[in-house]
Formats: structure tokens, C-alpha cells, sequence
């Protein structure tokens, strides 16, 4: 119930809550007048009524509510009787709440327009003060750095800019990836999805940095997170992680292409390392050859020297290289008076007067492709070879570079004839010209150019040996345009190239690679080392320090390689290496599936997203330096 | 202690017309009406002549003067003494009666309230005042459409009138007005003067004496009832709606008019109340509880409360209104069992009630045997426990009854926000209609805005008709323009919902009546929001549901329980 | 209290459908490498506009623009759903840049400030009424200067009648300063009975030194001083009620601002 009963019309009035001032006595505690302010603000309660002229009397007309007729009554000047001083009328709370939000508006509207205006550099406090109406945030401390002097501007062009164009670029999208390719290249499209060029594809998007990267989330901020959904987001297969739904490895996964060296690890371990003789010198297991303080993305083997040399180092002097062989002639055409001047008399030179060759062979490979003769035509080379050999006789090797030169070899003769005596050359020709075997003084033991019966042959001194190489070299870039030349060239190869009966045995081993076709053939002399790429990375060194689910230590000698890498028996390792095609290839080891990883990267296990094993970007590289240093 | 000395005041201390003389009563005593009066049987302290020149008074008219609107609430009876009247047939054009005519606002209209409200309290545009005579406190006049020496809104072209509308003549002695003056129902008919005439205006008082006391006026008067308006009230009633027109006419001859309580219970009510007689037992009885059910009883006009016998006093179950009910359930279930049945519960009247008894007998032999078994609503007590019960006691004693749209504030919802009084000013030209505050119970005001009353006295005695009632939803409306502040309805209304209101002109100047320096006031209240389109701003405005508009009979109100 | 009830449940239905909604959509975007700052920022500012808008619907009651009950409900519900996409936007409580970190501290201010109003209006009002009086908070200033005349007429009645001024000396110094103006401000906030404790204390202080006929005047002047606490209970909390949104409002407004500015400067130098 109330105890308030002042309801009636005629003692109390419409309260109006839209008024903007009450009554200032009110407002200090006093007792507040009825009339309240007037609308304007101004204090409405001076008179309590506007006194009536009544013929000559002044009446009081103060109204019921305020208390009727007063006692004091009009004076009689007509003013009231109840005036009392004005009061200063003071603001609703509505109306404060009004001027405050006035206020508020204004503050912040103000802080901006200052902000904003401050002029001075990034560097100063003044600077900094202004780009705290803009400042987004911290940049990753990548980017910190080389920003101090560019400020804002080295990325955002728009910052800086007078007004109305700063207003305007509100309106158009921002092409801020221009403005990483300032500092950041990559060796495909910027703005094509992993720097690929992809076929036309409408379904292909252009990215833009920003898409991934975004910058202002603090110092330490990783920018180039990733999450799965996000690469799956672009990728037509997508799937939810790696264990369930990532595609299988390919078949061949990760021998794409033959080894360098035709290392055979199937018959080594099953069949050579078995034979008594050689076992002593057999590597302990995979890791006495692969050496593992080097693993990366593969785990390079040790060179021929160590890895090889204790099995293989005395089968390589033992195929000699037949630079030139003395031919069946027909007939001689030598001067028998110039050959006596260049060689001296031999006694055992007899004069006769049919010519009988001592020599039955055919020319050698090499002659045949250098002189352009072919081998079979007694009557195409005889004169040839035969004014060779008299040009040896009379000056030692001068004929055999000319002939080199002539036959227009990729290598200098130099290299090829190194070693080789003018004075051995001139004794051998002397013996040929004489229609004589040359005879050895001894059989020859070292490496080097011996001279034997009908044959120049030079001898490998041992591995890598540089004359042979030479020579190899010179055979793989032989040919010409002439399809006879081509034969011959074609010829030359097939005996040098010989896996089996080539010289110095090099070919046993080293493939011989067409790159690309319809290309020059190569010979791959060093280990060929997969190229890391971003695209896909592994790298033997983390793992080689995990244990596996059964326990295994990656890096134990003996077991821990075949963890994931095993042998497989049956592949045709050989037939790979038949032809110049590095990609026609069947592995000793089984290809990597899928599952063998899994057995790690798994839910609950070890980690497995996109990031670990797939870079977005190919091959990220920098245009410009990325310190602040000026040192 | 000193004692001052101070008559005991009468009943006609002050008569209707001062001036009425023994003349004037002789001229009328030869009136046919008057002259049928038996004057003896009336007492001595009220005699015939006393209330001939007390309770009525000679009143002329001019030509065109509206002498009644159909729709007004008066309280006086006519008797035409000479001069020609019209009474409108049909429809008239509502602008004849000084009723507001504005529709619901339009779009733009609303959406322009934003800038047009003022912040200056009450400002008129006094251009549309018409010819009323009134003066800024600078000097200047304006002129309204009124007399300048009478308060009547007269129609200014009778021809015009005739030609358009039908109408009906009425000459000397025939006597109208009767029906709205004791029946507490509005004027079922406007009438205006068609020629410079005379009237005997008879008010309530005097006509309620003449009719107690003389049969022949009674029979009279409840003859031109039963003619005009009990048939269509019986009509009307679901009950007889069935029966055909002789049956129909049987039971209006049988029916009994009865009228409990005082008329002017508005003004009676706070002095019983301040006296300690407001409560249950004093009032008028019309049935106990427990007495055998002699006949259906029919509210007319005003309010009866339904109680039960509670411990020493009476528990109010509801209160009936105008078509309200009692004594429907026991009659017929006396009538099909063959028992007679008693009330199950006590009618008594609140304020001022007319009551119409249909006698069993009639029901039975015409009425029962017609018609299926009547829906009777059950208002028995139940489980209910006083506190559930509580706000209806508070309601009755308070006769908040009378109210269709009492505003309810639940006070524990409610934050104080004033968010409905700036709703109310926005709709107003920026003028509140009502005030947040009122009488309280329990955590519920009812706050002093306008409840728009079934019984609106606050209507009783507007000189010019400006208060009326709208005919489509039964808003009370003041028409800003007709009033003169007479203050009559603030006066009146016995909640204090009516509010005088010093206007001013647009530049702020308070508007003052040159003749006596006082401020012009116009009466205002809640109107409903009538030409808002989206109805009462106030509901919609209250951002806590704290507000609501209420009748407060179980069952009409919005939320469940009230407790 | 049912309708209620049920609005509220539905529009909580609605919001978080919404968020659910903006939380899938945010997650798709950023698999897919959109930009899903743009996208909660957008809806951001969105909810924010229709939260702002309330005041313009308060502003304007004579349009029917709906019931101010359920604008309550929505923009309450709604201020939540901001609250949560401003964490999904900013994706910290405690984004860096010196602007940034205005926007933020504007917001948490305005969201605390709204959910602190939100609560002190459902508990207030019932505090209120169980008073058992109701006035309006603009006539205060007129009901204690009555009270207060009332006082000092009782206690010179007091002394003139009764010829002793105790009563008149103990209310210079105690009763003066409580009727002069609200008093007990904090403690009615915080709902502490502190002024009771007192206002029992001046009389059982004084009543010792008081005679059987003083003893009435001051039965009557502590009836007088209870109604007086009654009323200070409703200064205090309506006009707390009142005042919160001095706090809420202009809050709003620099948020608006800075908002737009943060708009502004995000489409420069970003989008």
C-alpha cells in the first residue's frame, strides 16, 4: 500500500520525463519550486503567479496545485507577493547522458583527427603516436627489422598518401602481394599455387600472400602455419589426414631413376660378399658404405676409394684401352729411305720384295672414327694409317694430335695422349714402318702407354683414371651429322661402352644416361644425388635417430636401414642399365609404400600434417638482404 | 477551542436553477405531463412544486441549438414546452456535435511527429479554435465556433441539414431523455432546435422523485422503455434471442425494473468510504445468498458484486457488469429437477446498479422449455486461496471495476524507465496523458491514466460534448477543440485520471482568457492512442512487459496469475 | 512472465543458431584461405548497427516498429552474440596495436556495463516494492523537503509543548544531516542495512534522556525518519538504474566511432 496519496488532478501534474533541467533548488536538496524550469533552461519559478488587474485591484492567481490564493497576495505594483530569486536549473539525467555522448564522440573523433595528423617519421615519438591511430600489431620479427625505414609504406601503399587518395584506396582491394615479391622470389609464378605452372585450369586459383600469410599477429608469431583443411581446401582429393585418405606412394616411389653407379646391393649381399675369398673385404652392413654423419635426404654411399677399391681396384688395370692397331695393309707405301732416316736401320728389317703385312687385325675403333676410314676397307685406310705411322716415326706424337685434332674431338689431346713418350710412340712406329711386331722390353705392369706387337694401348693406372676418361669422354661425344661418321661413332661406343669388355672397366659401373632425347649421352662419373626439393622432403638424419613401433633403432647397423628399406631379390636391376634411359629402372630395394611410414605417422603416434613433409612454396628465395645490418 | 457554525447542507441548497419562480412553476403545473402528476402522494420534505423548482429548470434554445448527442452520457430529461425539435433518424455528420473526426493517422503524419513535437508543454495551434474567443497573454484573439453567451456547439446550417438527413419533428409536450437520465445509458438520439424553442429540463433527481412516487409518470416512463429499449435489450440477450415476437413481448410485460445504489455514486463513494461504510455490508443488496431464486436477474446498467458468505464477512467471487447474469444456473436447475433452488451466492450493487428481474415463471412456461441448456459460467471459489483472490477484493473496493483498460504496472518489473510516459508524449505532440503513479497493492499499480470505464460519469455534464464516447471500440475521447475546461470531468472522475492542462501558443506564450486573466485550460487524458496507427504507445513502449492494459475480471486478464 | 520466458528462449535459439552459423562459415572460409576477419567483422558491425538501433527505437514509440520488449530481448541476447563474435574476430582477448586494443577495451567495457545494467534491472525493482511505497524519482527533491519540514515542525512542536530541547539539540545533531538529503547511498546499493542500524541507533540513544510525552514526538519523528529511509532506497536504485546508462551509452558511442574508424582503416590498408 502507499502512503503517498497525492494522486489528485488537481494537486499533482503530468511529470514530463523528456524535459532536459530541474529545478536547481531541487537539485541541491532544497525544496524544489512547482513550476520547474522553463523549456529554454531558464529558472520558471521567480513568481509563483502573474497577478490579475482586477479594476484597480491586484488579484492573486497562483494556481490550485501550488496552494490556491497566497496570504501574501500581489504587490501593488502588480508584482507577486511569493517571488523568491531564481535558481540556476540544473541538467536531467537524460540530458547528461546526452552531453556525455556528445563528449565521448568527440574525445574519440579528436584522439583520431590528432593521431593521425602528427607529423614526423616512424622513428620518432611522434611518429610512433600517429601510427597508433593505425597500428594493427606487432610485426613477426622477420619483418620487424627491415621495416624501421620504409615504415608502414613497405607494405601498404596506400599508407602515407593525402587524404583523398588514402580515403579512395577504402574502396579498391589491395594488392599487397606485390609488396612481398619486393623481398621474396621463388622460382616459379608468385601467384600460382605452389610456384607451379599449371595446365590451363579454370579450377586453378591465383593466390595472393595474404591468403596465408597474415602479418600483425605479434613477435613470435608462426605466419606460415598451415593447417591440413587448408591444403585439402585446394586439392581435388581431399582427405582428412594422413593415415586415412592420403593417396598411396607411387609405384616406384623413391627410385625414379637409376643409381649412377651400377651398384647391384641384391647379388653383392646374396652372392659376392658370400664368396669366401672376397668376404674379409665385404662392408659389415649398410651403414660401412652409406655414411650416416652425412645423411640428409639420402645417405650418401663413400667414394670408389673406400667403398669399392679393397674388391674392384685390381679389375680396372686389367682392360686396356687399344688406341691404335696396326691394320692388314695390302700393300706399303712407306719410303724405305725415309723410315731408315727417321728410325735408323734395323737389322732385322728385311728387304724383300713382296710386301707381306704382318698384321692380320682390323684397325682400332678409334682409328677407324678419327681417320674416317672404315675398318674393313684394306684399301680406304692402308695409305692412311700407314702415313700415321710414318709420322710417328718421325716425330713422335705430332701425328697422333694431328689425327685427334683433325677428327674433330670434344677433348684436348692433351689429355688424351697424356703420358704417352715420343720417344716409345717412335720406336713403336719405327717397328711398324719396318713391317716389325714392336716387342716389349718387359710386360707392362704400371699404368700408362705401352706399345704391344701390332697395338698402342694405354693401360689404366687405376680408378678415375684421367687418360681413359678422356678417351671415354671423347667416345661418348663423337658423331656427326654424316651417317657413316655416325656409325663409326656408333662402333667406337659400343666397344668402349662395353660393360663387359669396355676399357678400364668404367662402364661396368658407371652408367652412360641420355638426359634427354634425341640429346648427348653422358657419363655419369660421380654419385647422382636426388635433388632435394621443397615439394616433398625427407630427411634421414631425424629419423635415424627414432626407434620403430617393434622396437628397432633406425640407426642400428645391421637392422636399422631395413626397417623401411628392403631388398627385393627378384627385380631386374641389370636390364635398367641397357639402355641410356635413366627412367626405365627396376630398384634393388622394394619402393616405399605408404604403410611403412604409417607405422610412425599415425593418429596417436607421431605427428602427420601436410607441413612435415610437403613446402608450399618452390625453392623460396630472397631478392634482397633481410638484415638490418650494414656490415 | 473555538466553534464555528456551519448549516448542515440540504439537498436542494443548490437547486438547479436559482432563478426558477412560482410563476414558472404555476405555468407548468397546467402542462398536460404535469398537470396528470398526483401531487399529494408525494412526502412532505420532497413536494412536487419543491422539485419542479429545484430539480428543474426553463432553458431556451435558438435555432440550431443541439440540445442532445446521441452517444453523450447526460442526465437530464426534456420536456418540450414550446418550439419545433428534430431528431435525427439516421446518421448525421459526427463534426454536427463537436466530436473529434480525425482518423487514424498516416504515415507521413507519424513519421512527422519526430520534428513537430514540441518541447514546449501544450501548445495548441490556436488557428483551429475556430471563433472561440481567446487571448494570448500578448494580446492577441482568436475566435471559436460557440456562442458567445452560452457553451452549445449549434448547427449553423439547418437546411442544409434537413435536405441531407432524415429526421423526425417532435413539438409541445412530448417529453424525451427520460431513458439516458435514470438509465444510465447513452442518449440514443441527437436533437436539435428547429425553431427558437422552450425545454424543461428536468435532472435526474427530480425525475427519479416524480417516478416514485406518482404510478401514472412511472407507467409513463417504463411504457416508452419497454417501446424504445427493453425489447432490444431482451433481443440482445442470448437467452431470448430465439424467441419469436409475441413470446418475446410476453416476457418484456412480465419484466421487473429495479435500481439499486445512488447515481452519483462517484461523489457518495469517497464519503461512505472516508466515513467507513464502504465496505461489503453496506452496500444494497438485490440477492442473498441462500434465498430462494425468484428470478433471473439482468445487469442493465452499472456493477453488482457476486460474494459468498467468508467467516464474519463476504468473499467476493467477481463482479457483473452491463449483460451480466444471476441466478441463470439455479433457475433452470430448479426448473428441471422440480426443486426450487436457492443463490448460491449474494448480489449486491456497487455504486449504482438497474437491475431487470425476469420472473421464474416466465422463464419456465416461455423461455426454458425453447431453448437447450444455457452455458452457465462456473464462479465457484475452488482451491483458490485468499491471496490468489486479493487483487480482485483490492479492485472492487476500489471500483476499478469500471474500468475496460485500467493500466496495471507490475512493479517488480517495472524500472522506473519512463520509457511509457515518453512513448504517451510522442504520440501527443510531445504532452504526456498520463502520470506514473497510483494506488498500489502488492506489487501492482494501477496507474492514474484514463481506464476508459464501462460507467464513464466522468462524461455526465460535459456542457459542449466534448467528452464522448467513441462508437466503434468504446474509447473516451476529449475533443481538444469543443472544450472549454469547465473542469467538470476532472471533477468527476473518481480516479483522478482526467487532467487540466494550461495550453499555450506556439511561441510558448501561455494562452489566458482576457476577462479574467486566468490561463484557458483544456481537460486531457489517455485516449488509447485512438488515431495511432499500432494502437497504445504505452504497451508497446515498456521494455520489461511491466504494462499492461486491463479489465480486471478473472479471465480478461493478459498474464496468468496475478499473485 | 510465460511470454517473456518464452521470447527470451527463442531469440537465444536464434542467436546461437546465428553463431553456429558464423562459426561454421569462419571455419570454411579459412580452410578454403579466404579472408574470415572480413566475414566475422562484417557481422561484427552488422550486430552491432542492431544493437544501436535500439535506441532509435526508443526514440521512436509513436511508429509501430514493434514491441519495446522484444527490442529488449533481441538487443540484450544480441550484446551476448557480439560479445562472442568479437572473440571470434579478434581471435585473443587481448589483440595488439594501440587502436586495437582501445577497440577492445571499449568493448569489454560496454558489454560489462550492459550485463551489469541488465542484472541490477531484474533485482532493483523487486527491492523497490518491497519497500511498500512508490514515488517518482523527480519528485524526490519535494517528498524529503516535506519530510524534512514535518521533522523540524515535530521537534519545535516537541520542545514548545514539553518545554525540555533535548529531542531538539540530539536532532541538530543527528536527524538534521539524515533529512537534509538522500543519505546511505552506498549501502543501499550494495544492499546493506546499515542506515536501519543507524536510524534505530539515534532513537535508542536519545529515547533514555526523553520523558513519556517527548517519547510520542519521537515515536512520531522516527516514523517519519523510516519513511525518509524508504525513500532514499528509491532514490538510490532508480536512480541507479537511471545512471548505469550514462556509463552504457556514451560508452557505445566511441565504440561505434572507433569501430568505423577500425572499418575505415581495415579496407586502406588491408582489404
Amino acid at each position: 500500500m502507499t502512503d503517498d496519496n497525492h494522486f489528485d488532478f488537481d494537486r499533482s501534474a503530468y511529470e514530463r520525463p523528456n524535459s532536459g533541467h530541474v529545478c536547481g533548488r531541487g537539485a541541491e536538496w532544497g525544496t524544489p519550486c512547482w513550476r520547474g524550469p522553463n523549456h529554454d533552461g531558464s529558472c520558471g519559478g521567480e513568481a509563483e503567479c502573474t497577478p490579475y488587474d482586477n479594476q484597480g485591484r491586484w488579484e492573486c492567481r497562483r494556481a490550485q496545485a501550488a496552494g490556491g490564493l497566497c496570504e501574501n497576495g500581489p504587490g501593488p505594483d502588480g508584482s507577486c507577493g511569493c517571488s523568491q530569486p531564481p535558481c540556476v536549473p540544473r541538467p536531467t539525467l537524460r540530458r547528461r547522458r546526452w552531453r556525455l555522448s556528445v563528449i565521448a564522440l568527440g574525445l574519440v573523433v579528436a584522439a583520431l583527427a590528432a593521431f593521425t595528423h602528427l607529423s614526423g617519421d616512424a622513428g620518432s615519438f611522434a611518429g610512433s603516436v600517429r601510427n597508433a591511430a593505425l597500428d594493427a600489431g606487432e610485426l613477426t620479427d622477420g619483418h620487424a627489422g627491415f621495416t624501421d625505414a620504409q615504415g608502414c609504406k613497405a607494405c601498404h601503399s596506400a599508407h602515407g598518401a593525402q587524404p583523398m587518395a588514402w580515403l579512395a584506396s577504402a574502396f579498391g582491394a589491395n594488392d599487397m602481394t606485390k609488396a612481398c615479391l619486393d623481398c621474396h622470389t621463388f622460382s616459379g609464378p608468385a601467384r600460382a599455387p605452389h610456384n607451379e605452372v599449371f595446365a590451363p585450369n579454370k579450377r586453378v586459383r591465383k593466390t595472393q600472400c595474404a591468403m596465408c600469410h597474415t602479418e600483425h599477429k605479434g613477435y613470435g608469431a608462426n605466419i606460415s602455419g598451415l593447417s591440413n583443411e587448408q591444403c585439402a581446401s585446394c586439392h581435388e582429393k581431399s582427405f582428412s589426414s594422413f593415415v586415412s585418405g592420403h593417396p598411396k606412394f607411387s609405384d616406384k616411389f623413391p627410385h625414379f631413376r637409376r643409381a649412377s653407379i651400377k651398384f647391384n646391393h641384391a647379388s653383392h649381399q646374396e652372392k659376392h660378399f658370400q664368396d669366401k675369398n672376397v668376404a674379409k673385404n665385404a662392408p659389415a652392413n649398410c651403414t660401412t658404405c652409406h655414411r650416416t654423419e652425412a645423411a640428409d635426404h639420402a645417405v650418401a654411399p663413400l667414394g670408389f676409394e673406400n667403398a669399392c677399391a679393397k674388391c674392384h681396384a685390381d679389375q680396372i688395370p686389367k682392360r686396356n684401352l687399344v688406341v691404335l692397331r696396326l691394320p692388314e695393309f695390302e700393300e706399303t707405301n712407306l719410303d724405305r729411305e725415309a723410315v731408315i732416316e727417321a728410325c735408323g736401320a734395323n737389322p732385322e728389317a728385311e728387304e724383300e720384295d713382296e710386301y707381306e703385312s704382318i698384321s692380320s687385325d682390323e684397325m682400332s675403333v678409334i682409328a677407324a672414327y678419327m681417320m674416317g676410314k672404315p675398318i674393313d676397307d684394306f684399301e680406304a685406310y692402308g695409305e692412311a694409317f700407314q702415313e700415321l705411322v710414318m709420322g710417328m716415326a718421325e716425330d713422335g706424337t705430332g701425328a697422333l694430335v694431328d689425327m685427334i685434332e683433325g677428327s674433330g674431338a670434344a677433348v684436348d689431346p692433351a689429355v688424351l695422349l697424356a703420358g704417352l713418350n715420343p720417344e716409345a710412340a717412335k720406336r713403336m712406329a719405327c717397328a711398324w714402318a719396318a713391317n716389325l711386331e714392336y716387342e716389349l722390353p718387359a710386360e707392362p705392369t704400371f699404368g700408362g702407354w705401352y706399345g704391344d706387337l701390332l697395338e698402342l694401348i694405354y693401360r689404366p693406372s687405376g680408378h678415375a683414371d684421367p687418360v681413359l676418361k678422356g678417351w671415354l669422354e671423347f667416345a661418348v661425344a663423337a658423331g656427326a651429322a654424316d651417317e657413316e661418321v655416325l656409325e663409326r661413332a656408333e662402333e667406337m661406343r659400343a666397344q668402349l661402352l662395353s660393360p663387359k669388355k669396355g676399357p678400364g672397366a668404367c662402364i661396368k659401373c658407371h652408367a652412360v644416361t641420355r638426359d634427354v632425347a634425341d640429346g648427348p649421352l653422358r657419363i655419369e662419373w660421380r654419385y647422382h644425388k636426388d635433388k632435394a626439393r621443397s615439394s616433398h622432403s625427407y630427411s634421414h638424419r631425424n629419423h635415424l635417430t627414432m626407434v620403430d613401433p617393434q622396437g628397432t633403432k633406425l640407426a642400428d647397423s645391421n637392422q636399422g636401414c631395413s626397417v623401411c628399406h628392403e631388398l627385393d631379390l627378384e627385380a631386374d636391376f641389370e636390364g635398367g642399365y641397357k639402355d641410356f634411359n635413366a627412367q626405365t629402372y627396376s630398384s634393388n630395394f622394394v619402393s616405399l609404400k605408404k604403410e611403412t611410414c604409417v607405422r610412425c605417422h599415425a593418429r596417436g603416434r607421431v605427428r602427420q600434417n601436410c607441413q612435415l613433409c610437403h613446402a608450399y612454396h618452390k625453392e623460396p628465395a630472397f631478392a634482397k638482404r633481410v638484415t638490418r645490418n650494414e656490415n | 477551542m473555538s466553534i464555528a457554525h456551519f448549516t448542515r447542507p440540504q439537498r436542494w441548497d443548490s437547486p438547479f436553477d436559482p432563478e426558477m419562480g412560482e410563476s414558472d412553476i404555476a405555468s407548468l403545473m397546467e402542462r398536460p405531463l404535469i398537470a396528470a402528476i398526483n401531487a399529494e402522494t408525494f412526502p412532505d420534505n420532497t413536494p412536487l412544486a419543491g422539485i419542479l423548482q429545484n430539480d428543474t429548470r426553463i432553458v431556451h434554445y435558438k435555432t440550431g441549438d443541439i440540445v442532445v448527442r446521441e452517444g453523450d452520457y447526460g442526465n437530464s430529461a426534456f420536456l418540450i414546452l414550446g418550439g419545433k425539435l428534430r431528431v435525427f433518424v439516421d446518421d448525421y455528420p459526427d463534426a454536427l456535435l463537436g466530436r473529434d473526426t480525425t482518423g487514424k493517422k498516416g504515415f507521413f503524419a507519424t513519421i512527422s511527429q519526430i520534428w513537430n513535437n514540441s518541447i514546449i508543454p501544450e501548445v495548441r495551434d490556436t488557428e483551429k479554435y475556430g471563433s472561440q474567443t481567446v487571448r494570448s497573454a500578448d494580446g492577441r484573439e482568436t475566435r471559436s465556433r460557440k456562442r458567445k453567451d452560452s457553451n452549445r456547439v449549434f448547427v449553423q446550417d439547418i437546411p442544409a441539414i434537413l435536405d441531407e438527413c432524415r429526421t423526425a419533428e417532435m413539438g409541445e409536450d412530448e417529453i424525451f431523455g427520460e431513458l439516458a437520465a435514470l438509465g444510465r445509458i447513452p442518449r440514443t438520439a441527437t436533437i436539435f432546435a428547429e425553431t427558437d424553442a422552450t425545454l424543461l429540463e428536468i435532472r435526474w433527481q427530480g425525475l427519479r422523485e416524480i417516478r416514485r412516487f406518482d404510478d401514472g409518470f412511472r407507467r409513463v416512463i417504463d411504457r416508452r422503455y419497454r417501446q424504445n429499449a427493453l425489447l432490444v435489450h431482451l433481443r440482445e440477450t442470448k437467452l431470448f434471442a430465439k424467441l419469436d415476437e409475441d413470446v418475446l413481448g410476453k416476457v418484456a410485460d412480465a419484466t421487473l425494473f429495479e435500481t439499486y445504489g445512488t447515481f452519483d455514486w462517484q461523489v457518495s463513494f469517497k464519503r461512505l468510504r472516508s466515513s467507513g461504510k464502504g465496505s461489503v455490508e453496506h452496500e444494497p443488496a438485490i440477492a442473498r445468498q441462500g434465498e430462494y431464486a425468484d428470478g433471473l436477474l439482468m445487469i442493465r446498467a452499472g456493477f453488482a458484486r457476486v460474494s459468498i458468505e467468508y467467516g464474519s464477512t463476504q468473499r467476493t467471487l467477481t463482479y457483473l457488469g452491463a449483460g451480466g447474469t444471476f441466478g441463470l444456473g439455479e433457475l433452470y436447475a430448479a426448473w428441471q429437477s422440480g426443486i426450487s433452488v436457492s443463490h448460491g451466492a449474494s448480489l449486491t450493487a456497487l455504486g449504482y446498479v438497474d437491475v431487470l428481474r425476469v420472473p421464474a415463471q416466465v422463464l419456465e412456461e416461455y423461455v426454458f422449455s425453447e431453448t437447450a441448456s444455457p452455458a452457465v459460467e462456473s464462479i465457484a471459489v475452488g482451491t483458490r486461496t485468499l491471496a490468489e483472490d486479493a487483487l480482485l477484493e483490492w479492485a472492487v473496493e476500489e471500483r476499478f471495476i469500471n474500468a475496460t483498460k485500467s493500466m496495471l504496472i507490475d512493479l517488480t518489473r517495472c524500472v522506473r524507465c519512463d520509457d511509457c510516459v515518453r512513448a504517451c508524449a510522442a504520440t501527443h505532440g510531445g504532452n504526456p496523458r498520463f502520470i506514473r503513479h497510483g494506488k498500489t497493492f502488492g506489487h501492482w499499480m494501477v496507474a492514474n491514466a484514463c481506464m476508459h470505464c464501462t460507467d464513464p460519469v466522468c462524461m455526465i455534464g460535459c456542457p459542449t460534448g466534448a467528452i464522448h464516447r467513441s462508437e466503434i471500440d468504446g474509447t473516451v475521447i476529449i475533443n481538444d477543440e469543443t472544450c472549454i475546461g469547465c473542469i467538470t470531468c476532472a471533477t468527476s472522475c473518481p480516479y483522478n485520471n482526467i487532467r487540466m492542462v494550461e495550453i499555450k501558443n506556439r511561441m510558448g506564450v501561455a494562452l489566458v482568457d482576457p476577462d479574467s486573466n486566468r490561463p484557458i485550460l483544456k481537460a486531457t487524458k489517455c485516449d488509447l492512442c485512438y488515431t495511432n496507427p499500432g494502437g497504445p504507445a504505452c504497451l508497446r513502449a515498456c521494455p520489461h512487459e511491466a504494462l499492461s492494459r486491463v479489465d480486471f475480471r478473472r479471465g480478461a486478464l493478459a498474464e496468468g496469475d496475478l499473485s | 512472465m510465460n511470454l517473456a520466458r518464452t521470447r527470451y528462449l527463442m531469440v537465444w535459439l536464434a542467436a546461437g543458431m546465428v553463431f553456429d552459423l558464423l562459426l561454421a562459415e569462419n571455419r570454411s572460409v579459412r580452410v578454403h584461405l579466404g579472408n574470415p576477419r572480413e566475414l566475422t567483422g562484417y557481422w561484427l558491425l552488422g550486430v552491432m548497427i542492431f544493437l544501436a538501433l535500439f535506441n532509435l527505437r526508443k526514440r521512436l514509440p509513436m511508429l509501430p516498429l514493434g514491441n519495446a520488449a522484444t527490442w529488449l530481448t533481441l538487443h540484450a541476447v544480441g550484446g551476448v552474440l557480439a560479445a562472442a563474435i568479437f572473440l571470434l574476430h579478434s581471435g585473443n582477448l587481448w589483440p595488439g596495436g594501440v587502436y586495437e586494443k582501445a577497440l577492445a577495451v571499449l568493448s569489454y567495457l560496454t558489454i560489462l556495463s550492459g550485463i551489469g545494467g541488465y542484472f541490477i534491472q531484474r533485482i532493483y525493482p523487486r527491492l523497490l516494492t518491497e519497500t511498500g511505497i512508490e514515488v517518482i524519482y523527480e519528485r524526490i527533491p519535494l517528498r524529503i523537503g516535506e519530510l524534512r519540514q514535518k521533522a523540524e515542525a515535530l521537534v519545535l512542536e516537541c520542545c514548545d509543548q514539553t518545554r525540555f530541547d533535548t529531542l531538539g539539540r540530539h536532532y541538530l545533531d543527528s536527524l538534521q544531516w539524515f533529512f537534509s538529503r538522500p543519505r546511505f547511498t552506498f549501502n543501499h546499493i550494495v544492499g546493506s542495512r546499515r542506515s536501519q542500524q543507524w536510524l534505530k541507533q539515534q532513537d535508542t540513544v536519545v529515547r533514555r534522556y526523553l520523558n513519556d510525552d517527548e517519547r510520542k514526538y519521537l515515536d512520531d519523528l522516527s516514523q517519519l525518519a523510516q519513511q525518509k529511509d524508504r525513500i532514499d532506497l528509491h532514490y538510490t536504485l532508480q536512480g541507479a538504474m537511471k545512471r548505469w546508462l550514462l556509463v552504457h551509452v556514451p560508452l557505445t558511442v566511441a565504440l561505434m566511432v572507433l569501430s568505423f574508424w577500425h572499418l575505415l582503416v581495415v579496407n586502406v590498408y588491408s582489404l
